[in-house]
């Protein structure tokens, strides 16, 4: 029957993903019958996989398909969540160092009324700069650190990835390949 | 360094959704237009209350009645605790809630009915007899099903396992091609899609051959995925369709009571039933809930005749219109298969919670195994004292349960339950990265395969079906499923035990009675 013959499966890929995934699908037993990029996200392409309708081993393929799925997404995830950290801290220090110029400035300026002001304003103009300087520091040890981290996080991904290709790939050489 | 950065949407593989349609649509208006009755009804209710000053003693002395009657009703002890706490904690308004969900008000007619049509189909004889097995614990389950319900125990079938949606829907299509005479198909969830579009195919085909073809499916159930251009489809065709309780846009408790049996027979020669619905989630077509774990069985031979019963009750229920029952008995010679096959379904058609009784009567006489498979696990006293108890005795006690859930409520109670089971030695597993929907019974003398959930809606308010067999076969099949599935599970672990986790399941426990 011709609705048995093919399954079909329509993935958006991360474009800098997508030869990776498109192997580990081979593993699966997927082709790729269809490519196109997305019109609006030059980062997404959609992707159209087929294979035979009937094939060896199709649920325990299937269950490692989504276990391959997840792991893809989980080192997404790890690789987009790199550098919230540091982008946070950086955020966190400049606004607090921005206040403290701010409050500096305005004690120059509007509310100045002798040294105390003056003095007072230095102290905050040096505040900002610490702040600053503290704000730079920080961010680069959590960039360090964070990245140290999900490159060791992204390798074990791949590690489990791996094996799960491997399995499907043993999965569908163990038995009679093709159409029941 | 990686190489993956995020998409859009957030993730680097993600697969294409298909349509929604109008269905969400519809369940929101129908839900927005029963809160706007709920609060109708309230406003005018407690404007009542403050024209007649007297409504006070009047309330607290209906609510009090309300007690006295769920004291001496049949419900479970928990039930009852809870109901009686909503009615007084709630004295002002607690009677008119219990009236609102009490079924032997508002089902009392349609049951009736239903009397009326078993009664009549108690007339047609498939002409085939009792098969009693040998062993005492089959030939008590039997004699149970038998009094409870009028299931008769056929032997001479064949009986094949499947251990999933996939496979099991790729048996029925092969089967309904074949049909000559009949199709019948029941379903608590008819869904768009490439399954949908497989069986219309065939269908419409057939039906245009002149082979009737009958569906009920569930309008709960399918309301969000059964779009109405493909019923418009399936009728033109020339396919009978009927829905199960129209969900329409008023306060009635009836809108609770679902067909959630899952069955199709083919010219009275084969039958399925299972877990599975007509959907593209359940042959994992459609990524819904992580790997969708089903099962189901099919009966050739006798028995395929209990499940046309089962159908065509209900058909002659929705249609009240009278059937012709020995048109689609099949006659069959008698195989030597001495394995006792009892297709069996429940719900509120039926004096007694069927489902239920017949999962504690197994689980009481289990004494090597008892193995489960279920969505959700939400029981009553007796189930959870029972299979604690058996536990504590030494009877290897596992339950197969999703990691992935599908109702987050239901599934902090489910964890809750399932650690507390642990606690008597019970091994609970979690199928990993899956949501398992199988909903199978494994003792060491048989096996029950079907719709039914261990939670209360299944066996309180739901109408379900389900295959009662002591095949070895199919034993072996299912317990080779069970084996294989196992190595997929992980236990449960810290991150179920938060102490979040444990408040809400705690205070969710307080109503699950009434889940």
């Amino acid at each position: 029957m011709d609705t048995m013959d093919k399954d079909t499966v329509c993935v958006n890929l991360n474009s800098l993903a997508a030869e990776q995934v498109k192997q580990c699908y081979g593993e699966l037993g997927w082709q790729v019958c269809g490519e196109r990029k997305k019109k609006f996200n030059k980062n997404v392409v959609q992707v159209k996989f087929c294979r035979p309708h009937f094939i060896n081993f199709k649920d325990e393929l299937l269950l490692l398909q989504v276990r391959i799925d997840i792991e893809f997404n989980q080192m997404g995830k790890i690789a987009a969540n790199r550098l919230r950290r540091s982008a946070l801290s950086g955020a966190a220090f400049g606004a607090v160092s921005l206040l403290f110029f701010a409050w500096s400035a305005l004690l120059f300026t509007v509310f100045s009324s002798g040294a105390a002001s003056v003095i007072l304003a230095a102290a905050a103009c040096l505040f900002g700069v610490c702040s600053a300087v503290a704000g730079g520091l920080f961010s680069y040890k959590f960039f360090k650190v964070d990245t140290v981290e999900s490159e060791r996080l992204i390798a074990c991904n791949l590690n489990r990835l791996r094996r799960l290709c491997e399995s499907a790939k043993l999965l569908r050489a163990g038995g009679r390949y093709g159409c029941e | 360094m990686s190489r993956f950065l995020r998409s859009s949407e957030g993730s680097v593989v993600k697969i294409k959704a298909e349509k929604k349609g109008l269905g969400s649509l519809k369940t929101v208006v129908t839900a927005l237009l029963i809160l706007a009755q709920i609060a109708i009804l309230f406003v005018l209710y407690f404007e009542l209350a403050q024209i007649f000053k007297w409504y006070l003693l009047v309330s607290l002395l209906l609510s009090c009645l309300c007690c006295i009657y769920t004291l001496s009703s049949s419900r479970s002890p928990s039930s009852k605790a809870v109901w009686i706490f909503i009615i007084l904690f709630f004295f002002y308004i607690g009677h008119i809630l219990f009236i609102l969900s009490d079924e032997k008000i508002f089902f009392h007619r349609s049951k009736k009915r239903y009397k009326k049509v078993f009664a009549r189909a108690e007339k047609y004889g498939d002409g085939k007899e009792d098969s009693i097995p040998e062993d005492k614990r089959c030939a008590e389950d039997c004699a149970y099903l038998k009094n409870a319900g009028g299931f008769k125990s056929y032997g001479g079938s064949q009986m094949k396992y499947f251990s999933s949606g996939g496979l099991l829907f790729d048996d029925v299509l092969k089967q309904a091609e074949r049909a000559e005479q009949f199709i019948f198909l029941e379903f608590f969830i008819i869904a768009d899609g490439k399954l949908f579009e497989k069986f219309f195919k065939i269908l419409a085909e057939k039906a245009s051959r002149g082979v009737t073809v009958k569906i009920i499916y569930d309008d709960m159930g399918s309301h969000r995925w059964l779009s109405f251009k493909n019923k418009l489809r399936l009728k033109k065709s020339g396919i009978q369709l009927m829905s199960f309780n129209r969900l329409i846009p008023v306060i009635d408790v009836g809108l609770n009571y679902r067909d959630h049996r899952k069955i199709v027979v083919i010219d009275g020669k084969t039958a399925y039933t299972g877990g599975a619905n007509l959907a593209d989630e359940y042959t994992n077509d459609k990524r819904m809930h992580g790997y969708w774990k089903d099962g189901g069985v099919r009966i050739q031979g006798a028995a395929v005749d209990g499940f046309s019963k089962i159908f065509l009750r209900q058909w002659e229920f929705l249609t009240r219109r009278q059937v012709d029952y020995n048109s689609f008995f099949y006659k069959f010679e008698n195989k030597q298969n001495n394995a006792v096959c009892i297709p069996f379904a429940s719900g509120l058609d039926y004096d007694v919670p069927l489902g239920k009784e017949i999962y504690l009567n197994i689980m009481a006489k289990a004494q090597d195994r008892l193995y489960i498979m279920t969505p959700y696990f939400v029981p009553d006293d007796a189930i959870f004292n029972m299979l604690a108890n058996k536990a504590v005795s030494g009877v290897d006690v596992r339950i197969i349960l999703p990691e992935v859930p599908d109702k987050a409520t239901v599934y902090k109670v489910t964890i809750n339950n399932a650690r507390r089971l642990s606690e008597y030695g019970v091994k609970i597993y979690l199928m990993k990265d899956s949501f398992v929907h199988s909903k199978i019974l494994l003792a060491d003398y048989c096996s029950v395969i079907g719709s039914i959930n261990i939670d209360m809606r299944s066996f309180y308010q739901q109408f379900e079906s389900a295959l009662y067999t002591d095949d070895r076969s199919v034993l072996n099949d299912v317990e080779a499923d069970f084996e294989k599935t196992f190595k997929e599970c992980r236990g449960l672990s810290e991150r179920e035990n938060t102490p979040l986790n444990r408040v809400v399941a705690g205070i969710l426990n307080i109503v699950s009675p009434l889940m």
